[in-house]
C-alpha cells in the first residue's frame, strides 16, 4: 500500500515537472517575441514607433 | 496555473517600471534624442531616419508610417518602454520561479530581487552596451545594423549563461561562467570603419559629441533605476504570487 503510494507520487512528480520546465519556457519564449518585436524588428513601422525606446535602453538602433 | 501567474505578475511589474522608466525618459534622456536630430544629415549622406523631415522636401513617395512629434511620439515611446518591461519581466520572473523550485539557495524575496535587477542591468547594459556598443544619439556611426544586433544577442546571451555558472555551479567550474562572459568581448563589438557622426560639420560634430556623453551618463543612470525597480518588484511578485509546483 505504501509502496504504491511512493511510486504514484514519483510519477506524477515526473510530469508536473515537466510542465513546470514547460512552463518557464513558454514564458521565456512570449518574452522573447516582446522583446524581439519592440527592440528589434526591421520593420520601419516597429521601428518608428519604439524609435526612442530603442535608443534609451541601449539597443542596437538605425 | 503558474505560467498564467508569471504571465499577470510580469505585466503589472512591467507596466509599474516600464511608465516610471517612461517618465524618467520623458524628462532626461528624449530632449537629448530631440536635440541630436537636429543634427541629422538628408537620407542620401545618412541611414534613414523618420523624424528629421516630416516637415519638408521628402522624396520618398511611400515613407513608412511614424509617430507624429508631440503627444503622440511620446505616448509610443512609454508604451515601448512598457511593453520592454514587460518582457524582461517575463525573463526575470519565470526564472526566479524555477530558482525557488530547483536551486538549492535561499528563495527570493525583494531584497534578493535587487540583486537580480543588478545581474540583468549587467547582462542587459553593462556588458552589451558599457563595454561593446556605446548607447549612441541619432546620427552616429556605426556597423551594420544586423552583425551590431547579431552581436548584442550573442553577448546578452552569454553574460547571462556566464552569471548563471557563477552563482550555480560548484566552485570548481565557476571560473567557466567568467570564460563564456568574456568570449563576446574577445570577438569584439562590430564597430564603423571611421567613428564619429554622420553630419561632418564641426558645430554639429561638438555639439553631438556633448550630446552623446550626456546620453550615455543618463541611460546609465535611467537604466540603473530600472533594473532595480523590476528586479525588486520581480521578487515581490515571486514571493507573493508565483508558485512552480514540483
Amino acid at each position: 500500500m505504501q509502496s504504491q503510494t511512493i511510486s504514484n507520487s514519483t510519477e506524477q512528480s515526473k510530469s508536473l515537472t515537466l510542465s513546470a520546465a514547460l512552463q518557464v519556457f513558454s514564458a521565456i519564449a512570449v518574452g522573447a517575441a516582446l522583446l524581439f518585436v519592440v527592440g528589434f524588428a526591421p520593420m520601419d513601422v516597429a521601428h518608428n514607433a519604439a524609435h526612442d525606446a530603442r535608443h534609451s535602453f541601449a539597443f542596437p538602433c538605425h | 496555473m503558474a505560467f498564467r501567474n508569471i504571465l499577470l505578475s510580469a505585466i503589472i511589474v512591467g507596466i509599474c517600471t516600464g511608465l516610471l522608466y517612461g517618465l524618467f525618459q520623458h524628462f532626461q534622456i528624449s530632449t537629448i534624442i530631440y536635440a541630436a536630430e537636429v543634427y541629422e544629415v538628408s537620407e542620401e549622406t545618412a541611414a534613414p531616419h523618420p523624424h528629421s523631415d516630416t516637415t519638408t522636401h521628402h522624396e520618398h513617395s511611400t515613407e513608412a508610417w511614424g509617430p507624429e512629434d508631440g503627444a503622440e511620439r511620446i505616448g509610443y515611446t512609454i508604451g515601448a518602454d512598457i511593453a520592454v518591461a514587460i518582457a524582461f519581466a517575463l525573463f526575470m520572473i519565470s526564472l526566479m520561479a524555477l530558482h525557488n523550485l530547483k536551486a538549492n539557495k535561499p528563495q527570493i524575496t525583494p531584497m534578493t530581487g535587487a540583486a537580480w535587477g543588478v545581474a540583468s542591468m549587467i547582462v542587459f547594459f553593462v556588458a552589451p552596451a558599457m563595454f561593446g556598443l556605446h548607447p549612441e544619439v541619432p546620427g552616429t556611426e556605426a556597423a551594420t545594423l544586423e552583425n551590431r544586433q547579431g552581436w548584442w544577442s550573442l553577448c546578452v546571451a552569454l553574460t547571462a549563461a556566464g552569471i548563471a555558472v557563477l552563482y550555480y555551479a560548484p566552485a570548481k567550474l565557476k571560473l567557466g561562467g567568467v570564460v563564456l562572459a568574456a568570449v563576446p568581448h574577445l570577438m569584439g563589438a562590430p564597430m564603423p570603419e571611421h567613428h564619429g557622426f554622420a553630419n561632418t560639420d564641426p558645430v554639429a560634430i561638438e555639439a553631438l559629441t556633448q550630446l552623446t556623453s550626456q546620453f550615455y551618463l543618463l541611460t546609465t543612470v535611467g537604466m540603473a533605476i530600472f533594473f532595480v525597480v523590476l528586479g525588486t518588484l520581480s521578487g515581490l511578485a515571486v514571493q507573493r504570487f508565483v508558485k512552480l509546483d514540483n
